[in-house]
């Protein structure tokens, strides 16, 4: 493996994977880590700040409605980290790993998965969601009132709120892992563990079948308006398209970005452009515009990158690898 | 970046898992291992990791009806690679009635799994002293020696020379591969358990079969489990022999359990060498036939219900 090549500007070798990173509404960058700690870099500041928050490997991260971030540990802790106070320990569950974090910026309320369960955080209360088997993604609709889990054979819909009520099932045999709901709030989709997506139509709980891919989807993300879910899982990006009632039923996905040997691992969508990035099996890190050929490459020749998050304004792309380098990269 | 090499545990209950996991973690080796375990017993070990799980078995829709995994484990494994300490070898505990296939089934199919650890071996634990009774009453008692690279037959002491004997013969007759550590208490260096390779094609032991006298206990047992070995004196040829392979574990792969075979190929200087897990086939030249070791094809198939006749005929039929 060579040594990664940063277009412009700043990098750190940190010395354990990087698992996520994400913005908070501040504008401050958090890169998550399998050593347990987050290091965060204020917009202004030059060097990042180390909080030592997981006693062991943190496996989820999200950003907090109220600004800093949520973690999940392989300690069974769900912690909230803001510059300038203490870390609050949200939840503690014995012995299991946190996998899966969610937080809606419209009701301010957290989820994460243990086990079987999703539990969403009203507060000082919680609600309990169990399932038939592992949770293994959790995501709240577009308005914060609803939560989707996915679990084999399926997905559960939940009220957050509502006592003693049945979850609506939305089934499909396999193990479904990654769980996003469309901004419009009318589609869910999944990742699974064969080479696809599955989607449903809420409506009426059509089946969508988004198959073809070469290897497993482990990343997706809504571009800024909605329209179309941009996945990892090939050489290329694949978008799938979203408009007209029918959303991907019977079309053909868009391909995007420069047709390379390593697979894509993961994607993010500009917030305020049409521009997707995607990070790859060899370290490379490039920036497309929809609609426009031509890959604007902001790093190659690292280590797998395992995790991208554009900043609010759109101006930075924060970017991490498996062997711990972290970089922001101006767009 | 290596692979860790992860070792799986399996043995029916009170067979001595967790004795051998507790020898293991307390024996000054200098190693990090992980553990995965159904249930925490009596295993509270500094240093190492131990992760409680609930096995899991999922499907796969990838047109192979018996491809099943341990959907769990695809996950630990996963965030375990995520953590900044590395580990020398992970174990992996099954739970004394479990079937041994999705657990190897997960380390040929999931491509992450894959790319970061690689099985080392299955080790299957039994008791002595019950085993008989076990391979009487259950079905996965005999599916756990049939799968085992190893066996370690646990509690000797507690049973005649005679018993022990016996014993071994049923074990040889279910998996006539497996090399058998006789233990108590299962006391047994750890360097024979671990760092065996038994999934790597290349360092596939020669294979040399106990073929089984015919007088075995044969009214002892009620499992349908057994195992052929066949040979072929003439040169094969490549594409019949892999062709036969392919169609028999796509038609036959849910009753045979585990197959190994070394074979000789027409105009190759080298020895072919094939493995499979069910319909989960891998094969490959290996390293160059020696000088003086004698150039033959011999193939083990071990599982449920074998017509030794038609497959006998089915390699014959694959010489070139």
């Amino acid at each position: 493996m060579s040594e990664p090549r940063l277009r412009d500007g700043r990098s750190w070798h940190f010395d354990a994977p990087i698992v996520g990173c994400a913005f908070d509404g501040d504008g401050v960058a958090a890169f998550a880590l399998g050593d347990g700690t987050l290091r965060t870099i204020s917009p202004n500041a030059s060097e990042p700040h180390t909080d030592e928050v997981h006693n062991g490997a943190i496996l989820s991260l999200t950003v907090h409605p109220e600004g800093g971030f949520i973690t999940g540990g392989d300690d069974g802790r769900v912690v909230h980290t803001r510059r300038g106070s203490p870390h609050r320990e949200l939840a503690s569950v014995k012995g299991r790993w946190i996998e899966n974090v969610a937080a809606s910026a419209e009701t301010g309320l957290i989820a994460y998965t243990a086990a079987k369960a999703a539990i969403v955080l009203h507060g000082d209360e919680n609600t309990t969601l169990q399932h038939p088997s592992t949770a293994s993604g959790v995501t709240f609709d577009p308005k914060g009132r609803r939560i989707a889990v996915a679990h084999y054979d399926g997905a559960s819909l939940w009220w957050v709120k509502a006592a003693d009520q049945q979850p609506k099932k939305l089934q499909w045999k396999g193990s479904h892992l990654g769980v996003t709901w469309s901004p419009d709030g009318r589609f869910l989709v999944t990742t699974m563990q064969e080479n696809a997506l599955h989607g449903w139509r809420l409506e009426d709980a059509a089946d969508m079948r988004m198959s073809g891919y070469p290897s497993k989807v482990k990343s997706f993300v809504w571009d800024r308006r909605g329209r179309m879910l941009f996945t990892s899982g090939s050489t290329r990006v694949i978008g799938w398209p979203f408009t007209g009632r029918n959303g991907p039923m019977g079309r053909e996905p868009m391909e995007l970005g420069p047709e390379r040997e390593a697979f894509v691992q993961v994607v993010a969508a500009h917030p305020k452009a049409d521009i997707v990035a995607a990070g790859t099996a060899d370290g490379a890190v490039w920036l497309e515009s929809i609609g426009d050929p031509g890959a604007n490459f902001l790093m190659l020749d690292g280590a797998k990158i395992t995790a991208l998050a554009f900043s609010p304004d759109g101006s930075h792309l924060a970017l991490g690898a498996e062997d711990g380098y972290a970089a922001l990269a101006p767009v | 970046m290596s692979q860790v090499p992860v070792t799986v545990l399996t043995g029916y209950l009170g067979a001595g898992k967790t004795t051998l996991l507790n020898r293991i973690l307390t024996e000054r080796h200098g190693k990090r291992f992980a553990v995965i375990v159904n249930e925490f017993g009596e295993i509270g070990i500094d240093n190492d990791l131990i992760v409680d799980t609930d096995e899991e078995i999922f499907e796969m829709n990838n047109g192979c009806i018996c491809c099943t995994v341990r959907g769990d484990l695809i996950r630990i494994l996963g965030g375990l690679m995520k953590r900044k300490d590395k580990f020398d070898a992970i174990l992996v505990e099954t739970t004394g009635l479990a079937d041994p296939s999705p657990v190897v089934q997960t380390f040929f199919v999931d491509d992450d799994v894959k790319e970061k650890t690689k099985l080392d071996s299955v080790t299957t634990v039994v008791d002595a002293k019950h085993i008989l009774a076990r391979l009487r009453d259950t079905r996965e008692a005999a599916e756990q020696i049939a799968f085992a690279d190893q066996v370690i037959l646990n509690k000797t002491d507690l049973v005649s020379a005679e018993e022990l004997a016996k014993v071994e013969r049923r074990i040889r007759e279910l998996n006539p591969l497996a090399p058998i550590h006789r233990t108590e208490r299962c006391s047994i260096d750890l360097d024979k358990v671990l760092g065996r390779n038994a999934f790597d094609l290349s360092r596939i032991l020669d294979l040399e079969p106990n073929f089984l006298s015919a007088d075995a206990d044969d009214h002892e047992h009620n499992s349908d489990i057994a195992s052929v070995s066949l040979t072929a004196t003439k040169p094969l040829d490549g594409d019949k022999v892999t062709a036969w392979l392919r169609n028999l574990l796509a038609e036959k792969g849910q009753s045979i359990l585990r197959s190994k075979g070394i074979l000789d190929i027409k105009n190759r200087d080298e020895r072919m060498a094939f493995q499979a897990v069910h319909m989960v086939m891998e094969g490959d030249f290996q390293r160059a036939w020696k000088p003086d070791e004698k150039r033959f094809s011999r193939i083990v198939f071990i599982g449920r219900d074998l017509d030794e006749a038609e497959l006998q005929l089915g390699l014959a039929a694959c010489v070139a």
